[in-house]
């Protein structure tokens, strides 16, 4: 009798599905799955030579230092202020780029992805020198007859100055994102839009928004998380300092120095844990204002 | 494609047990040789050994490479050093902590700055073997500026030196002798900071050089130096702070007359060197001698180095402690046994002590200032001796005291003194971030 070979069965792709997802499963448990549960005992814990079981006294003491919520409401204005900006900005970078008229958008792609793979310690560096008194934005104030300003001294302008610089690094990222979810966009929804007398300001407001809604809320969470543990921009700004009134401080600061200066695990986890938390509710809160819209589809 | 029962089951054992025992890891390392067993005086180990040494690259990478050749000169030993090049400060605690947490083999032998070791002592005393029960200070102890070992002594829990210590200077004053000339003075009479106050506005005037170069969104240093003029520590013992104290507000007023003097430089905080050179005089540490002399070489010959401007005509005051580090054997190195030994010889060897002296580094052993190397010229400060200076100061040092919370006290005083500047309202300013430092640390503040 002729041998029938038979097709793989749905166990033998499931054992190969398996094997293929192993190798990431074992990096994700061994890299961020234990260190993330580590942290999260560390936090009850005193770590020294010895280790000391301390029950809540680690997130008791975080919250009795003021510049703790001083940290947390930098960080918020800081973000408050770059966030929108930086979305905005990369629409209408992504827009351009999807716009059949424009030429070379490969090489516009590309220039405007550079801030996302420079080193954020190399911006941060070069964007000081530009905020130092005697740097490039004064520079051009004084060249349009305008008074310098204080960028690293005074408290609001050392804000602004963080804004500016995160508004840089991330327009390039979000852009490339924008830009992959407009090209999702059947153009036959425009053509449609088009035919029924839709101008173009009216298909972005009522086609392009709307159907871009899921991409810019997952833009605007993952830059809210990214933001919240801002560290690069302003430890090279202001090093540990707290800034004038106490304005430089952030929370990814705050918790490098209790690590690394107070050389408090403990409490360092502790400040790490309440930003997963703040994290966690910010990431709820956008879902659940910015989430599915059934009008929109 | 459902997951099996047992799959999921075997998965959750393994991440559970994994993270057990990276717990279980973390805290504790293997067996190390007790203190007792480690002794000064033993017969010094011959065999092949190299030694893992933290040190931040430049005069003290080039002094352990220096001293290691007397020590197997001298002892007839074969040890050979492999370097961990880390910048000193913060980024050394920051190598550190991760390995003592996990209990990862240490380097043999780790360099920390006295202001950054209170925090890794209070949490790791236990993680190295001390320098005093090893019996150097038995034998050796009087030979070290006393206030070097206090700050030593005042990091552990018990009064007890860890470590073996290593450089040791005061604050400086810095200037150039021809800007005062000019105005018709000599630096090293100036008797008080008013009276500098005064001399620095003709100058500027005369020179276009400034008195003093400052941070400009606030500082600490210069603020810290002259209450420890006054005999005043930022914080005391306990880590109390003393801002409430009139020494704090005597140090605060100086800095706004000049500040209102227009003899300040203010910089951004990536130029702090060059604006030195913008200035008639500056201060810093005595370390910094050796920097200015490689990064400014054209400045040849236009530098002196001084004790800091008496504070006031009625009392000079003491020299402020500036910088400072030392060495600590881990307990989890390799080779501890030799690390105690060399560390032993490098700090006492008067040839050693010469080799420091002649490479840049200010060592705490007395001893090397009674060295020939000590009566080195150095050309670049018109042939000043660099050194004299060094032990008149290290011998009239202030109190100091590193407590963990210290760096971050400094951080508190930056942001008041910009406040201060601005509205010159002391309780505003410096007693309203005391009071701020006191609420986290649940400490005083002292008046």
């Amino acid at each position: 009798m002729k041998k029938v070979k038979r097709k793989p069965g749905l166990k033998t792709y499931a054992k190969s599905a398996y094997g293929f997802a192993a190798p990431f499963f074992v990096f994700f448990v061994v890299t961020i799955l234990i260190p993330v549960i580590v942290s999260f005992v560390f936090s009850f814990m005193q770590i020294g030579s010895t280790f000391k079981f301390v029950g809540l006294q680690n997130y008791i003491d975080i919250f009795k230092d003021p510049l703790f919520l001083q940290s947390y409401i930098n960080i918020f204005i800081i973000m408050i202020g770059y966030i929108p900006i930086t979305m905005l900005l990369s629409l209408f970078f992504a827009v351009l780029l999807n716009s059949p008229h424009i030429h070379g958008k490969g090489f516009f792609r590309t220039i405007y992805y550079i801030p996302t793979v420079t080193s954020t310690v190399a911006v941060a560096s070069v964007f000081m020198t530009f905020f130092n008194p005697t740097g490039l934005f004064n520079g051009v104030l004084e060249m349009l007859g305008l008074p310098e300003v204080q960028w690293l001294t005074d408290p609001v302008w050392l804000r602004v100055s963080m804004i500016i610089t995160e508004i840089w690094i991330n327009i390039g990222y979000n852009a490339v994102l924008f830009l992959a979810g407009l090209q999702s966009i059947p153009r036959m929804v425009y053509e449609s839009a088009e035919i029924d007398g839709a101008g173009k300001i009216k298909q972005f407001f009522t086609i392009t928004i709307p159907l871009m809604k899921p991409v810019i809320l997952m833009a605007t969470v993952l830059a809210t998380i990214n933001g919240l543990g801002s560290f690069n921009i302003p430890n090279i700004f202001f090093g540990t300092s707290n800034g004038p009134e106490n304005a430089a401080i952030v929370v990814g600061v705050n918790l490098y120095k209790t690590s690394f200066e107070l050389v408090d695990f403990g409490k360092a986890s502790a400040i790490a844990w309440t930003m997963v938390f703040v994290a966690a509710v910010l990431s709820f809160v956008q879902f659940k204002f910015g989430g599915n819209d059934d009008e929109a589809e | 494609m459902q997951m099996k029962k047992w799959m999921k089951k075997g998965i959750a054992v393994a991440v559970a047990g994994t993270t057990v025992f990276s717990l279980a890891a973390c805290s504790g390392g293997g067996e190390k040789k007790s203190e007792d067993e480690m002794k000064i005086g033993s017969d010094i180990i011959k065999d092949e050994v190299t030694l893992q040494v933290s040190a931040s690259k430049g005069k003290m990478q080039d002094f352990i490479t220096a001293v290691t050749d007397i020590y197997n000169e001298k002892n007839d030993a074969n040890v050979s050093v492999e370097f961990v090049t880390v910048a000193s400060g913060t980024a050394t605690v920051q190598m550190i902590t991760p390995k003592l947490v996990s209990g990862e083999e240490m380097p043999d032998i780790v360099s920390i700055s006295d202001d950054k070791a209170a925090g890794v002592m209070e949490k790791f005393e236990d993680s190295f073997y001390s320098a005093e029960d090893y019996g150097f200070f038995d034998q050796y102890g009087s030979d070290f500026f006393e206030q070097k070992l206090n700050i030593l002594r005042a990091q552990s829990a018990n009064d007890k030196i860890i470590a073996f210590p290593n450089d040791f200077t005061a604050a400086f004053s810095y200037y150039q002798p021809e800007a005062f000339e000019a105005v018709g003075v000599n630096f090293e009479d100036i008797k008080s900071w008013d009276e500098y106050i005064e001399v620095a506005k003709k100058v500027k005037d005369a020179t276009g050089l400034y008195g003093i170069a400052l941070p400009e969104a606030g500082e600490f240093e210069f603020f810290v130096d002259l209450m420890s003029q006054q005999g005043m520590p930022l914080v005391d013992k306990d880590g109390n702070i003393n801002l409430g104290t009139q020494e704090a507000k005597n140090a605060a007023e100086i800095v706004k007359k000049m500040k209102d003097a227009g003899i300040v430089n203010f910089y951004g905080s990536q130029d702090g060197e060059k604006a030195f050179q913008e200035c008639a005089m500056f201060v810093a540490g005595g370390w910094y001698a050796k920097n200015m002399e490689l990064n400014f070489p054209d400045a040849a010959g236009k530098w002196r180095m001084s004790a800091l401007v008496p504070f006031s005509e009625a009392d000079a005051g003491k020299s402020p402690v500036s910088g400072g580090s030392s060495w600590y054997v881990p307990k989890d190195g390799k080779n501890p046994e030799v690390a105690l030994q060399f560390l032993t010889f490098i700090s006492t060897d008067e040839d050693c002590l010469k080799a420091a002296l002649e490479g840049g580094v200010a060592v705490s052993n007395t001893k090397a200032y009674e060295t020939d190397a000590a009566q080195t010229e150095f050309e670049y400060y018109g042939n000043q001796k660099y050194y004299d200076v060094i032990s008149s100061t290290g011998a009239n040092t202030a109190d100091v005291y590193y407590t963990p919370s210290y760096s971050d006290a400094t951080a508190y005083v930056s942001t008041a003194s910009y406040a201060y500047w601005e509205s010159g309202d002391y309780d505003g300013s410096y007693m309203k971030e005391a009071d701020n430092y006191a609420q986290k640390y649940g400490v005083k503040v002292n008046n």
